[in-house]
């Protein structure tokens, strides 16, 4: 008898924690206010053994109320986007499904939209944003549910509707906003930055994602099984409906986090997937991992260019875009070329 | 393992029955196939045995107990489905295809381990298709698909298959592989339920041939008392000429179309 040996080792994760981690700590060093690698390991360093004091009272400032969780919020909403895009690619068995699929994007941008709008604080604009994105996807699932075709499809269109729907409703805000003040707000918010990140955001971003990414590591063998057809997978004994709603709410609830505190980021729920499944395959007990690591460490990335282009931030969704959209193109002609 | 179904009935929509009162008994070890048109309701048959489908008359009884009352894994455990040739989005492997068969032996939280791992290279070794456990899915014949469709049900470790016209768009050469493996499943004590739209392999391997006509079971016997009627020729609309062939002291059928 052959025996073969598929043992999933972690060397595999390896790479991908090397990159998030070099990124990690080199955007520390990197911005419009430069901190030499040295410096940056001291003030790193001086919070565990005491170390004479060589940088300025700034340089610590920046490092750990500006920069830090800044750089954290960027890791957390990187792996967020991009794990959401890789479960529900997987649960609509479509890999080019993005993580907006089911108008979390929409109804989260226009609740932000109307937080400003009504002039309302940040925590407010955060939560209001966050609770319009479950709205939405809440709805998408109710009428989705109503239909009587494939369960799928019916989620698809239910979900382009209140996309649409939520659309036009930011876009009517936009029409009879202040437009010295509301509209670019709302514009601003809308093309996705990470600028105005608190270090309060810290706990509400951090608890919200990792409690939404950890049922889902546990539940990455059955999210396998759960490509394979709703018919095949309920043969294999797997509680596809239950799966499939707690996969949903999971990737809702951190897209929603995404939109509440970064806006719209666009694109990172596809390329990165995407590129994991290339290097990987498209085992979840090898993707879900991994895609954690690369998404956190492309979105710091993303951010860290984002602060140093230009004299001015560019916002981070138009990099994704510019980055995300010559990458879609590459995989359709890749695509093609195999057909 | 056994499975009744006791006058079973079921309609998608109020108007029109696709299952109309339908009984039958699946005895262990038995090769029973079903013949019927497009739409006489065989998945919707096979989908009710599954527990897919709830039926608004009858009973299914899976070992003396109704089949409401198994949770999804604990019919995987008994009873396999392998649906007709398709293709994946995602491309797995081979041996992970297989080994997804192992879903209903492990808690719902954790993956496969090296016991399961082990048991998909048995079952793999076995149906002499370990070559293919590095292959993707995708990228290997139609045949070898079925077959590791087949690795698949047995990994579940469940004695009834359930298989849903699984030699449709099978080349010929591919057809009869899938079908004697099949048939020597029965010699180890699997029940086979299988529908095809290949009347001649429903009459070679099966021990048992249902026609299904309607919603309704019109025929349940032997190949040979069924050789001896008429049933298929109005099954299909089709004048049906049945020639009985004597290859090497085992009774053949051929279906000629007069």
């Amino acid at each position: 008898m052959t025996n073969h040996n598929f043992r999933i080792k972690n060397n595999y994760l390896f790479p991908f924690i090397l990159f998030f981690l070099l990124v990690f700590i080199l955007s520390f060093a990197v911005g419009k206010y430069p901190i030499s690698p040295i410096n940056l390991v001291k003030i790193l360093l001086s919070k565990v053994f005491p170390i004479e004091r060589t940088w300025s009272k700034e340089s610590e400032t920046i490092l750990f109320n500006i920069r830090m969780p800044r750089i954290i919020i960027a890791a957390f909403i990187g792996a967020a986007l991009s794990v959401s895009g890789l479960i529900f690619q997987g649960i609509f068995q479509n890999p080019l499904v993005s993580p907006d699929i089911l108008g979390t994007t929409s109804g989260a941008g226009f609740g932000a939209a109307l937080g400003l709008f009504f002039g309302f604080s940040y925590f407010g604009i955060t939560i209001i944003s966050f609770l319009f994105g479950l709205l939405a996807v809440f709805l998408v699932m109710s009428i989705g549910r109503k239909l009587n075709n494939n369960q799928i499809l019916s989620f698809v269109l239910a979900g382009i509707m209140i996309s649409s729907l939520f659309s036009s409703s930011t876009s009517f805000l936009k029409l009879v906003a202040d437009t010295d003040n509301t509209l670019p707000a709302i514009t601003y918010y809308l093309m996705g930055s990470l600028t105005s990140i608190r270090q309060s955001d810290l706990p509400f971003v951090i608890t919200l994602i990792t409690l939404s990414i950890i049922p889902l590591l546990f539940l990455r063998w059955p999210l396998n099984v759960l490509t394979q057809g709703e018919d095949e997978a309920r043969s294999l004994g797997v509680n596809t409906k239950l799966l499939r709603v707690i996969a949903i709410i999971l990737a809702t609830i951190m897209t929603s986090v995404t939109v509440a505190v970064g806006g719209v980021i666009g694109w990172v729920g596809l390329v990165i997937p995407h590129l994991i499944r290339m290097l990987l395959g498209c085992d979840y007990r090898k993707t879900l991992p991994a895609t954690i690591f690369l998404g956190a460490g492309f979105l710091i990335f993303v951010d860290t260019l984002s602060r140093i282009l230009t004299t001015y931030e560019v916002p981070i969704g138009i990099l994704t875009s510019f980055i995300g959209a010559p990458f879609f193109l590459y995989l359709l002609l890749r695509e093609g070329k195999k057909v | 393992m056994r499975i009744e179904i006791k006058n079973l009935s079921f309609s998608y929509n109020s108007s029109q029955k696709v299952l109309d009162d339908i009984s039958l008994n699946l005895i262990e070890g038995e090769f029973v196939s079903i013949l019927g048109c497009n739409g006489a309701g065989k998945t919707t048959l096979f989908k009710s045995m599954l527990g897919f489908l709830t039926p608004q008359k009858g009973t299914i009884l899976l070992d003396k107990q109704p089949l409401s009352s198994y949770k999804p894994k604990e019919i995987a455990q008994k009873i396999a489905y392998i649906p007709q040739l398709s293709y994946s989005t995602f491309d797995y492997t081979v041996f992970n295809t297989v080994l997804m068969g192992t879903t209903c032996q492990i808690s719902t939280l954790s993956t496969p381990k090296k016991r399961e791992e082990e048991a998909v290279n048995s079952i793999l070794a076995n149906l002499g298709i370990s070559h293919l456990a590095h292959k993707k899915i995708n990228e290997i014949s139609g045949g070898e698909r079925q077959l590791a469709l087949i690795a698949r049900a047995l990994a579940q470790k469940a004695k009834i298959l359930i298989l849903d016209e699984i030699t449709a768009n099978l080349d010929y050469g591919n057809q009869i592989k899938v079908l004697s493996m099949i048939s020597k499943l029965t010699e180890q004590g699997y029940t086979i339920l299988f529908s095809t739209h290949n009347p001649e392999g429903a009459l070679i391997y099966a021990d048992r041939i249902l026609l299904l006509d309607s919603g309704k079971i019109s025929f349940s016997d032997t190949p040979e008392k069924l050789a001896a009627t008429d049933l298929l020729s109005s099954l299909y609309k089709t004048d049906l000429y049945i020639e009985k062939l004597s290859i090497d002291n085992k009774s053949r059928y051929i279906c000629i179309p007069r």
